[in-house]
């Protein structure tokens, strides 16, 4: 129903009660095609109660992954020829093997530790289309499937060669289903943040380490050997990630002192994400542990239940604390320590939020 | 033809800028220039096109040809096929550029 699959989240053309009539009376496709729409646009509406009628008829059950894997074929074309199916057997082809696996083992991450049934949490087939373009120095959500490219191998190597990356491009599209955040400005930055703080912590589940032993990159070694970089991007010393005389260095800043103002890259999404991140990891590593249990419980119940489209830094921090306050207790150590990891990068929290710096 | 070629956000936000003059290109990737601004039209297209996709790819360009001069901005998403091969083509030039000087 949308030719470009890269304005799907925003194109509810058709009108809601015929949506309902597919996703009703449809076959298989088109049911599916019209309660994604539906669950969007009812959600980012807050239509909640849409939901609930519907959801009984386009769920998959809880704990069935369904993973497609497409290949490009170094061409323009997407989805591109389907080459692995959920349950086929293995490819002979690294890039379809790790979006198989990265994206069965985000969805493992998302059940076993939020309950969370895929990236709608409907049971949403996980599609990933690999071998994108020719040289193709990006990987991202369009709004439907994930699409990574190879990487020139002058600056990039393929981009599923870190399982961050993967877990990064799945939470933007549960960021999409559950808080709608603009990307652009310091939403944008938040929409990236929570991309990065799941990227990070799937990796650390699959490794199975605690905060203290993870290394909090993002996209450690998809740069090409020549490039002096250990990854994209550090949440524990943001700004250090890369310093090359071809590409530069890592621009992120790590305080509110040093936010960058840019109309580049939608006003420095991936800039100043380095300012949450290093909250989150002081946090964390504050908390001890495995992240995910506590410092990634208080950020996916942010993710859920509070985030707006246009929710900025300093509101952020506030809903985090209180959501730290809601699971954990009043003044209990992790609502503390999410205020001390706020405060490190300049966000004071607990207090008017009016008062925190950086609010727009 | 003359392009000022500038490429950021992306997953990577590895920025990428460097002017390109098909003066200086071998014959063949000077040819192969022509034919992509051919099929690309790039005097014809909008000059900005921006939905905002998670980790899309931001170009801004401005080409001088046959004595026009227009810059385009366009998210990669946005641009038609023609376009992004085109983009391909000067993203790769515009690092052998830098290449050559670094």
């Amino acid at each position: 129903m949308c030719k470009d699959p890269s304005h799907s989240p925003l194109c509810f053309i058709i009108p809601s009660h015929i949506q309902e009539q597919i996703a009703r009376n449809g076959n298989e496709k088109q049911k599916e095609n019209a309660f994604r729409n539906l669950t969007v646009s009812s959600r980012l509406r807050g239509q909640r109660e849409v939901l609930t009628t519907f959801a009984v008829l386009a769920t998959t059950p809880t704990g069935t992954k369904r993973r497609t894997i497409y290949d490009a074929k170094n061409g323009l074309t997407l989805p591109g020829k389907l080459v692995r199916g959920e349950g086929d057997p293995k490819s002979s082809d690294t890039s379809v093997n790790e979006a198989y696996d990265g994206s069965g083992k985000t969805y493992d991450f998302y059940l076993n530790n939020f309950q969370r049934n895929s990236i709608d949490d409907r049971g949403m087939r996980l599609d990933s289309t690999v071998h994108y373009r020719k040289n193709f120095n990006n990987a991202f959500w369009n709004g439907q499937q994930m699409v990574y490219g190879d990487g020139d191998g002058q600056i990039f190597q393929r981009f599923t060669k870190s399982i961050d990356v993967i877990g990064h491009e799945l939470t933007h599209g549960v960021t999409q289903y559950e808080a709608g955040l603009v990307y652009q400005d310091q939403p944008g930055a938040l929409n990236e943040h929570f991309s990065d703080v799941f990227g990070s912590l799937l990796k650390q589940y699959v490794k199975q380490q605690t905060a203290k032993q993870a290394d909090w990159l993002i996209g450690e070694g998809i740069f090409a050997p020549a490039i002096h970089g250990v990854a994209l991007r550090s949440m524990k010393n943001p700004g250090t990630a890369y310093n090359d005389p071809l590409i530069g260095r890592d621009p992120q800043p790590a305080h509110m002192k040093n936010f960058v103002k840019t109309s580049s890259d939608s006003g420095g999404v991936h800039i100043n994400s380095g300012i949450p991140n290093k909250a989150f990891y002081e946090i964390a590593v504050a908390l001890g542990g495995k992240a995910w249990e506590r410092a990634g419980k208080i950020w996916y119940r942010t993710l859920m239940d509070k985030i707006q489209p246009l929710t900025n830094f300093a509101e952020c921090a506030g809903m985090t604390f209180e959501v730290a306050g809601t699971l954990f207790g009043q003044g209990s150590a992790e609502q503390k320590a999410v205020r001390a990891g706020w405060a490190v990068v300049g966000i004071p929290v607990g207090a008017p939020l009016a008062k925190a710096a950086g609010a727009k | 033809m003359r392009v000022k070629f500038e490429r950021s956000g992306g997953f990577a936000n590895v920025p990428l800028r460097a002017e390109i003059n098909s003066s200086e290109m071998k014959p063949d990737r000077a040819q192969e220039l022509k034919r992509l601004v051919e099929e690309a039209r790039p005097f014809d297209q909008p000059s900005t096109s921006k939905p905002n996709l998670p980790d899309d790819l931001h170009y801004q360009v401005t080409i001088e040809h046959d004595g026009q001069s227009k810059t385009i901005n366009v998210s990669d998403a946005a641009a038609p096929d023609e376009m992004k091969s085109l983009l391909d083509f000067l993203g790769e030039e515009a690092l052998n550029k830098l290449r050559n000087k670094a």
